[in-house]
C-alpha cells in the first residue's frame, strides 16, 4: 500500500476514535443527567454495537481479530470499568445472546459440508479422540497437581479432589464455536486449517455433551461419598441428544422448504427461532444448540439452499455477533480476574500446552499435512459460553465448592476467550488461508 | 396471551408487512391508511377481547419505542424527497404550513372543548395538562398521509401536476407534528431527567441531540466504512439516539426525526442509506400499528362521546380551509373541486405513532385521549379519503384507469 493510502487510513482511524470519544462523552453525560445513573438497555445496546464496530475497525490494523475487539469494548464499557453498561443491562440483553447462539449454531451446522467432513475425516477422528480424552485426563491431572494453590480444593478429601479434577478436565475440553465462526467470518479463510478447526469444534460440541454426562456420573460418588452410581443421566442424555437430532432434522427440512418455496425475510424467521423457539425448547428440556446445528447441517447437505442460508445468517450476524461478544466482555468479572489471574494463567497455559501436545500426537497419528501439524491446535484454545454453562451447572449441583470452582472457571475462560481468537487468526494468517481481497465500500455496495 | 405468543404475533405482523411490500408493490394490498392493524390491535387489546393485557404491553414498551424511533428516522431521512427527486422548497414550506395550521386548529378546538366539558379553576394559560392533551390531539390529527395519496394514485394510475402536488404536500406536513411532539413532552418535567431546565431548552436539546447523532452517523458512514460495518453504524447510532431519548423521557419521535434530517442533510451517501433503510419501513409499521391499536383503552378517555366528534369536526374544518387556501395558491388544484377536502382527511402511521408516543409518555387520560383521537381520525380517513382522492384526481383529469388491476410498483430493495 502506498504511503498516502496508509496515511489516509490512519487519519480515518483517528477520526473514528475521536467520534467514539464524543459518543462516550454523550453516554457519560446521559448517565449523569438522568435518574438512576445506570445505563439504559436501548442506549447501551446501541453503544456496544457502535463502539464495538469502530474499535474493531481501528484494532484490525494491528492484527487484532474483530471479536477480541468486541470483547475489549465490552470490558471497557462494562460495569467494572467505565460503567456505561451496568449489570442489569447485561442481564436485559440475554435474549440477544440466545439469538446470537442460535445463529452461530445454524451457521456452524451449515458450514459442515459432507464433502469437507469426508476430506478431513481421518484428522477429525484422531483429533476427536486425542483432544477430548487425553486433554480431559491431562487437565484433570494439572488441576490435581495445582490443588495446594487452590484454597477450595485444599479443604476437600482426596476422593473429592479427584472428582473435582475430572469436572475441571471436562471443562477444559470445551471449545468455542462462536469464536471459531467469528474469526472465520471476519477472515473469510478457506483451506485445510479452517476446515479442520470448524469441523472439529462443531462435532466436539456433541462429544463434550456425552463426556460431560459420563464425568458427572463418575464424579458424583467421588465428590459426595455415599451417593450411588446412577445411570439416570445417561437416560436423560439419550432423550436429549436423540430428540434434539430428530427435531433438528425436521427443522432443517422445514427451513429448506421455506427457502425453496418462500425464500424471503429469513431474518424474521431467525428472530422467531432465536427469541421464541429457544425458550420453548429450553422448557421442553431439549438441547437447542444441537437442534440448530443439525438443522443447519440438513439445510446445507440435503438441499440446494445452503449458500443462500449462510448469506442470510451472515447479514443478521453482522449486528448480533458484535452485541453478543461485547456483552460477553461486559459480563467478564474483572475484579475476580484480578484476584485469580496467577493461578488462572497457569491453568490456561496448561490447557494450551495440553491442546498443543494433543494436536502433535493426533496429527502424527492421522498423518496430517505440515500446516495442520503446526497450527491445528491454535483454533482450539478459545473458550466461551459452553464452558461457563458447564461451570454454572457444576455450581448448581455442588454448592459446597461450586461457587469457588465457577469463579476459577470464569477467570480461566476469560483468558482463553481473549487469547484464543488472536491465536487462531494468527494461524490462519500464517498459513495463508485468510482472504486477501478488499471489501467493497458501503456506499458502492448499497448503491449497487 | 403470554409474552412468547405476543412476540410471535408481532413477528408474524412484521412478516405480513414484508410480504405486502414484496415484488408486486405494497400499494396494491391492504387499506389506504393502514388502519387494519390498528383495528386488529384494538380487538386484541384491553377494551375489546382483553387478550393483550396492560402488563403484557409493558413488556413490549422498549420494542414499541424502537419502532417509533425507527419510523421517525425513516420519515426524517426521506423528508423533502420524493423517490430520488428533491421537493421544491416552496412546496415543502406549504406542506409544513398546512400541517401546522391543521394542528393549531384541532388543538385549539380540543382545548376549548376540554375546558367546557371539564371546567377548571386553573387559568387557561396555566393549564399545562390541558395544553399537552390538546396539543397532542392536534399533532396526531395534523397530517394527510402520503401513503394514502400514493395508494390511490397507484390504483388509478394517476399522473400529473395535481398528483405530484398532493404527494409533495402530504410528504412535507409531518415536519410540524414531529417537532411539536418534543415541545409538548417537555411541558411536564420529564421524570427521567435529573436536571431541571426550561421547556424551551429541553426542546432545543432534543432537536440538537437528534441532529448531532445524525451528523455523527454521517461522519462515521463517510469514513470509507465497509459494507459489513454500515448496518452496525446505522443501527448503533439510532439505538443510542432512541435509548437516550427514552432514558430521559424525551420524545423519541422528535429525536429520531431530527437524526434522519441531520443525516440526510449532510451525508453524501444519502441515497445508499435510504435504499438500505426504506425497505424496513413497512415491516416496522405493521407491528407498531398493531401495538398502538392494542394500547387503546377507551375507558380512560373522559367525555369520549363529545370529544371525538368535536376533534373530527375541527380536523374537517381545518382541512377544508387548507384545501381552499391551496386551491387559491395553486391553480391546478382548483380542478379537483370539493372532493379534495375528504381526500385530505387521510391519516395513518405518523398519526398513530404520535398517539402511541403520547400513550407511552403520559399513561392515563392524557395519552389515551391522543391515541384514541389518532385512531378515530385514521379510521375516518380510511372511510372517506380514498373516495375523495380518487374523485379529486379524476376531476383533475389525471386518472388513466377507472378501476381494476393496478400497476406493479417496485419498491427500492
Amino acid at each position: 500500500m502506498s504511503g498516502t493510502g496508509e496515511h489516509r487510513r490512519g487519519a480515518n482511524r483517528a477520526v473514528e476514535l475521536l467520534l467514539l470519544g464524543v459518543l462516550v462523552g454523550l453516554m457519560v453525560l446521559a448517565s449523569r443527567a438522568t435518574e438512576g445513573g445506570g445505563s439504559h438497555t436501548l442506549a447501551a445496546l446501541g453503544f456496544l454495537l457502535l463502539a464495538g464496530t469502530v474499535v474493531a475497525n481501528v484494532l484490525e490494523s494491528i492484527g487484532i481479530p474483530h471479536l477480541t475487539a468486541y470483547l475489549l469494548t465490552g470490558m471497557a464499557a462494562g460495569p467494572y470499568a467505565l460503567h456505561l453498561v451496568d449489570h442489569q443491562t447485561v442481564q436485559d440483553l440475554s435474549p440477544i445472546n440466545a439469538l446470537a447462539l442460535s445463529l452461530i449454531a445454524l451457521a456452524g451446522g451449515a458450514e459442515l459440508r459432507v464433502s469437507m467432513l469426508r476430506s478431513t475425516a481421518r484428522s477429525l477422528l484422531w483429533a476427536t479422540l486425542v483432544q477430548n480424552v487425553a486433554v480431559l485426563l491431562l487437565m484433570a491431572g494439572a488441576f490435581f497437581a495445582l490443588r495446594p494453590f487452590l484454597p477450595f480444593a485444599r479443604a476437600l478429601p482426596l476422593t473429592a479432589v479427584i472428582g473435582v479434577s475430572l469436572l475441571w478436565g471436562v471443562m477444559g475440553i470445551t471449545r468455542s464455536p462462536a469464536a471459531t465462526l467469528g474469526v472465520l467470518s471476519q477472515t473469510r479463510a478457506k483451506g485445510p486449517l479452517a476446515n479442520f478447526t470448524l469441523g472439529f469444534v462443531m462435532t466436539s460440541d456433541v462429544v463434550v455433551v456425552v463426556l460431560l454426562a459420563v464425568v458427572f456420573t463418575v464424579a458424583r460418588p467421588l465428590v459426595e461419598p455415599g451417593t450411588p452410581l446412577s445411570l439416570r443421566s445417561f437416560r436423560e442424555l439419550g432423550h436429549e441428544v436423540l430428540g434434539s437430532v430428530a427435531l433438528g432434522s425436521t427443522l432443517g427440512l422445514l427451513l429448506a422448504a421455506y427457502l425453496r418455496f418462500v425464500g424471503r425475510q429469513l431474518v424474521l424467521v431467525f428472530v422467531a427461532l432465536g427469541l421464541v423457539m429457544t425458550q420453548v425448547l429450553d422448557y421442553l428440556r431439549f438441547d437447542w444448540l444441537l437442534i440448530f446445528i443439525t438443522a443447519g447441517f440438513v439445510v446445507q447437505n440435503l438441499s440446494r439452499q445452503g449458500d443462500h442460508f449462510l448469506d442470510e445468517i451472515e447479514r443478521l450476524g453482522e449486528i448480533v455477533y458484535v452485541i453478543f461478544f461485547a456483552t460477553a466482555g461486559a459480563h467478564l468479572d474483572l475484579p475476580l480476574l484480578g484476584q485469580l489471574w496467577p493461578i488462572a494463567l497457569v491453568l490456561a497455559l496448561a490447557r494450551a500446552g495440553c491442546t498443543w501436545g494433543a494436536g502433535q500426537v493426533s496429527s502424527r497419528l492421522a498423518q496430517d499435512p505440515p500446516t495442520l501439524r503446526r497450527w491445528g491446535w491454535a483454533g482450539l484454545v478459545s473458550q466461551a459460553g459452553l464452558a461457563l454453562g458447564i461451570a454454572g451447572k457444576i455450581h448448581g449441583e455442588h454448592p459446597t465448592f461450586g461457587s469457588a470452582f465457577a469463579a476459577m472457571a470464569v477467570a480461566t475462560v476469560a483468558l482463553n476467550e481473549l487469547v484464543g481468537p488472536i491465536l487462531f487468526k494468527t494461524a490462519l494468517d500464517r498459513t495463508g488461508e485468510t482472504a486477501r481481497h478488499g471489501e467493497p465500500e458501503a456506499a458502492e455496495q448499497a448503491a449497487s | 396471551m403470554n409474552a412468547l405468543w405476543a412476540m410471535m404475533g408481532l413477528i408474524a405482523a412484521a412478516f405480513v408487512g414484508t410480504v405486502l411490500v414484496g415484488r408486486r408493490g405494497e400499494r396494491r394490498h391492504g387499506l389506504a391508511s393502514g388502519s387494519g392493524p390498528v383495528l386488529v390491535g384494538f380487538l386484541l387489546g384491553p377494551t375489546a377481547l382483553g387478550l393483550v393485557t396492560p402488563g403484557l404491553l409493558e413488556v413490549f414498551t422498549p420494542l414499541a419505542q424502537v419502532g417509533l424511533g425507527w419510523l421517525a428516522l425513516i420519515v426524517g431521512l426521506d423528508y423533502g424527497w420524493l423517490e430520488r427527486r428533491r421537493i421544491p422548497l416552496l412546496r415543502t414550506l406549504g406542506g409544513i404550513l398546512a400541517g401546522l395550521f391543521t394542528m393549531a386548529v384541532v388543538a385549539c378546538a380540543t382545548f376549548v372543548l376540554l375546558r367546557r366539558l371539564d371546567p377548571s379553576d386553573v387559568p387557561w394559560w396555566q393549564d399545562t395538562a390541558g395544553w399537552i392533551q390538546a396539543g397532542g390531539v392536534g399533532a396526531a390529527c395534523a397530517e394527510t398521509t402520503r401513503h394514502a395519496v400514493r395508494w390511490v394514485a397507484d390504483r388509478i394510475k394517476a399522473e400529473g401536476p395535481v398528483t405530484e402536488l398532493l404527494l409533495e404536500l402530504s410528504d412535507a406536513d409531518d415536519f410540524g407534528p414531529f417537532l411539536i411532539c418534543g415541545a409538548l413532552f417537555t411541558l411536564q418535567p420529564p421524570p427521567g431527567l435529573r436536571w431541571a431546565a426550561h421547556p424551551g431548552v429541553l426542546w432545543a436539546g432534543q432537536v440538537a441531540l437528534g441532529v448531532a447523532i445524525g451528523l455523527l452517523t454521517a461522519l462515521l458512514v463517510s469514513r470509507a466504512f465497509r459494507s459489513r460495518s454500515l448496518w452496525g453504524v446505522l443501527f448503533g447510532t439510532s439505538m443510542v439516539a432512541i435509548g437516550l431519548a427514552v432514558r430521559a423521557d424525551l420524545a423519541v419521535l422528535t429525536v429520531g426525526f431530527c437524526m434522519g434530517l441531520g443525516l440526510s442533510a449532510v451525508s453524501r451517501h444519502r441515497q445508499a442509506i435510504r435504499a438500505l433503510v426504506l425497505p424496513g419501513e413497512y415491516p416496522l409499521r405493521l407491528p407498531a400499528l398493531l401495538l398502538a391499536g392494542a394500547h387503546i383503552d377507551v375507558g380512560q378517555v373522559p367525555f369520549l362521546a363529545w370529544l371525538l366528534p368535536g376533534v373530527l369536526a375541527a380536523r374537517f374544518v381545518a382541512k377544508s380551509l387548507v384545501a381552499g387556501a391551496a386551491a387559491i395558491v395553486c391553480p391546478p388544484l382548483r380542478r379537483t373541486g370539493p372532493p379534495l377536502v375528504p381526500g385530505l382527511m387521510a391519516c395513518g402511521p405518523s398519526s398513530m405513532a404520535i398517539g402511541l408516543a403520547f400513550a407511552l409518555r403520559f399513561p392515563g387520560a392524557v395519552g389515551e385521549t391522543v391515541l384514541v383521537s389518532a385512531a378515530a381520525a385514521t379510521i375516518l380517513g380510511e372511510l372517506v379519503a380514498p373516495i375523495g382522492l380518487r374523485s379529486a384526481l379524476r376531476r383533475a383529469g389525471e386518472a388513466t384507469t377507472q378501476t381494476g388491476p393496478q400497476p406493479a410498483v417496485e419498491v427500492p430493495a
